[in-house]
């Protein structure tokens, strides 16, 4: 693993800014925990980054909602996401928004694929993952535990805020 | 089970499809074409239920600017985002905003029951009406604004979800058609729309 990924990886699980409202933890297969005072190696894969990771908060009659997030992979190999899961919800699934002439399309998909060296956004009107069977209500605030499963055996496992939809949306 | 019905425009048929994992009894398939877009003229009125169950007819808000469009609360994305966009225009508005009402249509009259409607847009915190009806109630108003949607069963654990059209339609005070925006457009965009009919 290069030192530059290496040290992006570190700030951003040490960056006190960040900690207030967004953490990470690395769990990757094979990988040793990084803690502050040993950084260790870590294997390749995992070399995959979660930033700006957010769950939508609902009505309360709501059984569902939506999480969104980047994934980064500064690996050398494609990979992608075949499966989530939360203690929070029943079930994770990959769906797909799209704007066809007007109509919002949703279609489940069966992975999200993320390009060597590239990143891919799950965000409103694209990819996101499909919260189902919420087992308790989310608020602004929370915080959501989600797993995410990679090719190349890599996984993943985040903890991301609750934030209303309003905070999301820019004026303009 | 599978039957097919027809509806109110003849070259649609809808397959409905049994097995869905909500409790509704039935999942619909939209197998031809979506709805049509044939109006540019809406009547004036149209009768529904609001989330309250009682009837609700456009004509009792004249003199109100209206904000309408069509949703359904299990809709992950489009349908709050509007929502969270409206409830902005609104701040917007500042004092205006008594002079202005929100008609969220549901598409979904086998998930969303009044009761599910008030919670939703109690969860909004804007002036707002939650509608529903008969299905075929719903696509009278559907077609007379020329919006579209279909329903699509799938096999998410969600269940069938429903892809509709995503214009935001402004009526004037006397119920009329004064502008449709187009998803893409903007908080500041909407809420001047809004200044013009008002002042």
């Amino acid at each position: 693993m290069s030192h530059t990924v290496f040290a992006l990886l570190f700030s951003l699980l040490l960056a006190p800014s960040m900690s207030d409202h967004y953490s990470q933890s690395e769990l990757s297969a094979g990988a040793v925990a990084l803690d502050s005072s040993s950084p260790a190696l870590v294997s390749d894969q995992s070399d995959v980054l979660i930033r700006d990771g957010w769950v939508q908060e609902g009505p309360p009659s709501q059984t569902i909602t939506a999480a969104y997030m980047t994934i980064e992979n500064h690996t050398g190999a494609d990979i992608s996401l075949k499966s989530a899961s939360t203690e929070v919800a029943q079930t994770v699934e990959l769906h797909k928004m799209e704007l066809v002439d007007g109509i919002m399309k949703m279609h489940r998909v069966e992975t999200i694929d993320i390009p060597a060296g590239g990143a891919t956004q799950l965000k409103p009107g694209g990819y996101h993952l499909m919260v189902i069977g919420l087992k308790k209500e989310l608020k602004d605030g929370d915080k959501v535990t989600i797993a995410l499963e990679f090719s190349n055996d890599v996984r993943k496992t985040i903890t991301i805020p609750v934030k209303p939809r309003s905070a999301m949306v820019k004026e303009g | 089970m599978k039957q097919v019905l027809r509806s109110f425009a003849p070259f649609l048929a809808l397959t409905f499809l049994a097995g869905s994992s909500w409790t509704t009894p039935t999942v619909m398939r939209l197998t031809g074409d979506v709805l049509s877009r044939p109006a540019n003229n809406p009547a004036k009125d149209f009768a529904l239920t609001d989330q309250n169950d009682k009837p609700f007819h456009l004509s009792q808000l004249r003199g109100k600017v209206v904000f309408l469009f069509f949703g359904y609360t299990h809709c992950p994305d489009a349908c709050p985002t509007t929502m969270a966009k409206l409830s902005q225009v609104y701040k917007l508005l500042n004092g205006d905003t008594d002079k202005v009402m929100t008609l969220f249509v549901s598409v979904d009259p086998g998930r969303d029951t009044t009761n599910v409607l008030k919670s939703y847009l109690a969860y909004f915190h804007m002036n707002s009406i939650g509608l529903t009806g008969t299905k075929e109630e719903i696509d009278v108003v559907v077609k007379q604004y020329g919006a579209r949607y279909e329903i699509e069963d799938s096999d998410s654990a969600a269940g069938y979800h429903i892809n509709h059209s995503t214009d935001l339609y402004l009526l004037d005070q006397k119920g009329e058609l004064a502008r449709t925006f187009n998803y893409s457009d903007g908080t500041q965009v909407i809420a001047d729309g809004v200044r013009k009919l008002i002042h």
